[in-house]
C-alpha cells in the first residue's frame, strides 16, 4: 500500500491524504448508502469520517491499514446515526425513489429496495463485506460482536434477501 | 443463487450510485493545495473552514469550534513563560513512581477489564469527535550521530534510527560488502557488491503458499545474522477481496526468521519465532531483538478462564499467561511484545502484553509504553537480558507529538510534550522523576521538530514562522539558550559537524493578515550555525524545489552523515513525474548539490527508496533495482542491477 502516502498524510498533508481517500471513497460512499438508505446521511456520515480520520490520521500505527481504519471508523459514524434513527421514524420510500433517475424496473433499483429492507444490522454486515471488503472476524471485530453471530446474521440476511427476490 | 453470487449483485447493484459532490476527493482537498504541509491542526483547521462551506455535518462545526476554543487564546503576548506564575496551565506532573499498568492477577481481571471496556462500547456507540482531538501534531527525537559503520576495510552508511546504540529494522540494509533488499515484500535478495560488477547471490524468497501471503515488512542485518520480520496471514477462501492487503484475510501472525549467513550465498534459517498480532515495529540493542506487535482483543465468551485464555494471542504457540497481561483500566487492543537474542533464535526470552493502545519508545537502557489519556503516562520497563519489569511512571500534561520528541540519555528521559498553551520541555531523573520543565514554549504553535544531541535540546515549532530554539539540559530544568526565526519550518533536523545543524523542511510566504493562507513555496535546506548557543545563525537557506514537490517525511529515507559529508533525501511525493533523489554536501560554507536523480514515483510513494554509500561508491536502493554511482567522478552512474 501507499505506505509514504500514509505518512505524508501523518504529517498533515491533504494533499496526500485526498490522494489515499481517491481510492475508496466511492466504496465509502456505498457503504454509508447502503447502510443507512438515506443520501443525505451517507454523504454526512463520509465528511464525517473524514474530518475525523484526518484529524486522527497520526494514531495510525501500521501504514498498510488505512482502508480498514477508514471503514472502521465510517462504521462507527454510522452506528451513531442508526441510533439516532431509532429515535424517530423516518419514512424511506421517497429517499429510495430519488436514489437513481433509471426506472423503477431496473434490476439494481429493485434489488437495492430490497436490501433496504433489511434490518441495520444486517445491512451493515453485508455492506461491510461487499464494499469494505472484510471479512467476517473483521467485520466482528470493527463492530465488537461475535465473529459467528457475525455469520449468522449475514446468511440470514442474505437468505431474506433472495427470498424477497425470488418472490419479487 | 448462493450467497456468493448474491452478494456480487448487490456490488453491482451500486455501480449506478452517484457520489455526491461535496465529497469527492478534489473537493475535499479543494483549496488546500497550497497549504503548508506538516501543520496539522492548521491544516485540519483549514480544512474544516473550508468543509464547512461545502455544507458539511455537525461534527465539522463541533470541530471547528474545539479547535478555535483552543485557538482563541494563543494570544503573541503569551509567548513564552518558564514559572509555573507566568503560564496558564499547570504542567502537572500526578503519581510519579507507582506503576502504570497493573500486572493481572488472573485472568478475571483481565476479563474484566476488556468487559468494561466492550460495555462502554455498547453503551455509547458514538464516535467521539472529541475523542479524536486529543491528539495532534508532529516532531522529531534523538541525538543520533551520523548514521554511519566504519569496519576494518569499509566505511558505509548505516540505518538513520532514531537512538544511538538501539537499531531498527529497515527494507534495505548494507554491511559494507553486501546489500539486503527487500524486494516486493516477499523476497530479500543479498546483492554482493564488493566489486563493481554487482552480483545477487541469493533471494530468500517468500512466496504465498498454502494460501497464507507473506508481507516481510523489516530486517535486520548484524555481522552473520539477518532477521526477517514478517506478517503472515492466510486467505480467507470464502473471501474474494483481495485489493487490500488488509481485507479479505484471517488473523495476522508476525513471524521472525533468523538466518545464518555466514555463506551470503546460501542462508541457512536457524530460528523462527512467531507472535500474534500486527506488525508494529522491532528495536534491537546488542544482541537482543524486542518484537511489537498490535491487535484487536476479542470479547470472551464468559468470564471464565478457558474463555479469557481463548481470546489471548499467542507468542511461539503458547497463549500469554494472565500474569503476563498488564491492565491499565480497560480496553479492546493489545500490544504485545517478546524479547528474542539472535544467539537462541528460536527462544522468547519474555513476552508481555499491554491492553491498550501503547506506543513505545527504547532508549539504551529502558523501555518506555506511553499513551495518552488526556495526559500522557509513561510507564517503564527495565529489559536485563531482554527480562522486562515494569519499574516506573510518570504522567505529564500534554501529549508526545511523535518518535523524535521522546529521548533517553544516560537513563534519564526527556520529553517534549504538545500542551493546550505551546509546547513544555520536561526532564526526569533516573528514577523517573521529574526534575524540572519549561512551559509555554511558543504559545499557539505546534512542534515540527525535536532533536536531542546530548545535553542540548533543537526544537522548532510552526504556525505562521519557524522558531528554532536551543536549551540547554544539563541542569534540572531546562533552560532555553537561543532562539532564531526564520520563514518556513524544518520537519527534520540533524547535527552537523563543526556546530552546524541542517535542517529539511519546507519554506512558506507567511501571510500575516492570514496566518492559514500561508503559501507553500517549496522544500527547503537550512544551515544553522549553533556554535554560539545564544546567537544561532543561518549559514544558507537553499530552495531545493518547487512548489509542485514535497520532500517525504520517514525518516529511514534520510541519510545524514556529516563525516562523510553527505545528506541524502527524496523528494516529490505528491507531484507524479517530479520524484528525485537528491544528495548535498556542504562545502565551504555552502551547499553543493551532488545528484538529483529521477526516481519511480511508485517507489516513493510506497518508501521503497534507500540512498547510501559505501567507501567511494554511493547507491540509490529502490526495490526494482540498485544503481551504483561514482562518488569521485561527479557520481557519474556506474552499474546498475535489477532485483525484480
Amino acid at each position: 500500500m501507499d505506505k509514504n502516502l500514509v505518512k505524508r498524510a501523518k504529517s498533515g498533508d491533504i494533499n496526500a491524504f485526498a490522494r489515499l481517500y481517491e481510492k475508496i471513497y466511492s466504496d465509502l460512499y456505498k457503504f454509508a448508502l447502503y447502510t443507512l438508505r438515506n443520501p443525505e446521511d451517507a454523504q454526512d456520515a463520509v465528511s464525517d469520517a473524514v474530518v475525523c480520520v484526518y484529524a486522527s490520521i497520526h494514531k495510525l500505527r501500521n501504514e498498510d491499514a488505512f482502508k480498514a481504519w477508514m471503514f472502521k471508523i465510517l462504521s462507527n459514524i454510522c452506528c451513531r446515526k442508526i441510533r439516532e434513527y431509532s429515535k424517530k421514524t423516518v419514512n424511506y420510500d421517497e429517499i429510495t425513489d430519488s436514489l437513481s433517475n433509471v426506472s423503477s424496473c431496473d434490476e439494481n433499483v429493485i434489488l437495492r429496495q430490497l436490501f433496504f429492507e433489511l434490518s441495520e444490522e444486517e445491512r451493515m454486515i453485508i455492506a461491510l463485506h461487499v464494499f469494505g471488503g472484510y471479512t467476517s472476524k473483521e467485520i466482528a471485530k470493527a463492530l465488537k460482536m461475535n465473529e459467528n453471530t457475525v455469520r449468522s446474521k449475514e446468511s440470514r440476511g442474505l437468505k431474506k434477501l433472495a427470498d424477497k427476490l425470488a418472490s419479487e | 443463487m448462493n450467497e456468493k453470487e448474491l452478494l456480487e449483485k448487490i456490488r453491482k447493484s451500486a455501480d449506478d450510485v452517484k457520489v455526491p459532490e461535496s465529497i469527492l476527493p478534489d473537493n475535499i482537498s479543494g483549496k488546500m493545495s497550497k497549504k503548508p504541509a506538516g501543520v496539522k491542526i492548521n491544516s485540519v483547521f483549514k480544512y474544516a473552514s473550508i468543509a464547512a462551506v461545502f455544507v458539511i455535518v455537525i461534527a465539522v462545526v463541533f470541530f471547528v469550534n474545539n479547535i478555535l476554543k483552543n485557538n482563541s487564546d494563543n494570544s503573541k503576548e503569551n509567548k513564552y513563560a518558564v514559572s509555573d506564575d507566568n503560564s496558564n496551565q499547570t504542567y502537572a506532573i500526578k503519581d510519579n513512581g507507582k506503576q502504570l499498568y497493573t500486572a493481572a492477577g488472573d485472568y478475571k481481571d483481565i476479563y474484566n477489564a476488556i468487559d468494561k471496556a466492550y460495555e462502554e462500547y455498547e453503551t455509547d456507540l458514538a464516535y467521539d469527535v472529541k475523542g479524536v482531538m486529543e491528539d495532534t501534531v508532529s516532531g522529531v527525537e534523538e541525538g543520533s550521530r551520523d548514521n554511519a559503520k566504519l569496519s576494518s576495510t569499509n566505511k558505509y552508511s548505516t540505518t538513520n534510527v532514531l537512538t544511538q546504540g538501539v537499531d531498527e529494522g529497515d527494507i534495505v540494509k548494507t554491511d559494507g560488502s553486501y546489500i539486503y533488499t527487500v524486494v516486493n515484500s516477499d523476497r530479500i535478495v543479498i546483492t554482493d557488491i564488493r566489486n563493481d560488477d554487482m552480483k545477487n547471490i541469493s533471494e530468500i524468497s517468500l512466496e504465498e503458499k498454502n494460501n497464507c501471503v507473506y508481507n516481510i515488512k523489516e530486517i535486520f542485518v548484524d555481522n552473520d545474522k539477518l532477521n526477517i520480520i514478517s506478517e503472515v496471514r492466510k486467505r480467507d477462501l470464502n473471501e474474494e477481496y483481495e485489493d487490500y492487503y488488509y481485507l479479505g484475510y484471517e488473523d495476522c501472525t508476525t513471524y521472525m526468521w533468523t538466518y545464518d549467513i555466514t555463506n551470503r550465498d546460501n542462508p541457512k534459517l536457524t530460528g523462527e519465532i512467531s507472535q500474534d498480532g500486527y506488525y508494529y515495529t522491532a528495536r534491537k540493542v546488542n544482541d537482543i531483538i524486542c518484537l511489537y506487535t498490535t491487535d484487536e482483543v476479542e470479547r470472551p465468551d464468559d468470564d471464565s478462564d478457558k474463555s479469557v485464555k481463548n481470546v489471548l494471542p499467542e507468542i511461539n504457540g503458547e497463549k500469554i499467561l494472565s500474569d503476563e497481561v498488564y491492565i491499565y483500566e480497560k480496553g479492546t487492543s493489545e500490544l504485545i511484545v517478546s524479547s528474542v537474542s539472535n544467539d537462541e533464535p528460536d527462544k522468547i526470552i519474555d513476552k508481555i502484553m499491554i491492553l491498550n493502545n501503547g506506543q513505545i519508545y527504547m532508549g539504551n537502557k529502558y523501555m518506555y509504553i506511553y499513551e495518552y489519556d488526556n495526559s500522557t503516562l509513561i510507564a517503564r520497563f527495565s529489559m536485563d537480558d531482554g527480562q522486562f519489569s515494569q519499574c516506573n511512571y510518570a504522567n505529564i500534561d500534554g501529549y508526545i507529538s511523535n518518535d523524535f520528541a521522546i529521548n533517553e540519555y544516560d537513563g534519564r528521559l526527556r520529553v517534549v510534550t504538545q500542551c493546550e498553551n505551546g509546547s513544555c520541555v520536561s526532564l526526569f531523573d533516573d528514577s523517573l522523576k521529574r526534575t524540572g520543565y519549561v512551559g509555554n514554549i511558543a504559545a499557539g504553535e505546534y512542534i515540527q521538530s525535536a532533536r536531542f544531541m546530548g545535553n542540548i535540546l533543537y526544537l522548532v515549532t510552526f504556525r505562521n514562522t519557524d522558531p528554532l530554539f536551543i536549551f540547554d539540559l544539563s541542569e534540572d530544568t531546562p533552560k532555553q539558550l537561543g532562539e532564531l526565526e526564520i520563514t518556513g519550518f524544518s520537519s527534520y533536523l540533524h547535527y552537523w559537524k563543526d556546530d552546524m545543524l541542517i535542517g529539511l523542511g519546507e519554506e512558506i510566504e507567511p501571510d500575516k493578515d492570514d496566518e492559514f493562507s500561508s503559501e507553500y513555496k517549496g522544500v527547503k535546506l537550512c544551515m544553522f550555525d549553533v556554535s554560539d548557543k545564544s546567537d544561532i545563525k543561518v549559514k544558507q537557506t537553499l530552495m531545493v524545489s518547487d512548489e509542485n514537490t514535497y520532500v517525504v517525511s520517514d525518516y529511514k529515507m534520510i541519510l545524514a552523515d556529516s563525516e562523510a559529508n553527505l545528506f541524502g533525501f527524496v523528494t516529490g511525493i505528491c507531484s507524479y513525474g517530479k520524484s528525485k533523489y537528491k544528495l548535498y554536501s556542504w562545502e565551504n560554507g555552502e551547499f553543493k548539490q551532488l545528484m538529483d536523480e529521477s526516481l519511480y514515483y511508485d517507489d516513493v510513494v510506497n518508501g521503497t527508496v534507500r540512498g547510501l554509500y559505501v567507501n567511494n561508491r554511493f547507491y540509490i536502493v529502490t526495490s526494482r533495482e540498485i544503481k551504483q554511482y561514482d562518488r569521485d567522478d561527479n557520481y557519474k552512474l556506474l552499474n546498475q542491477i535489477f532485483l525484480k
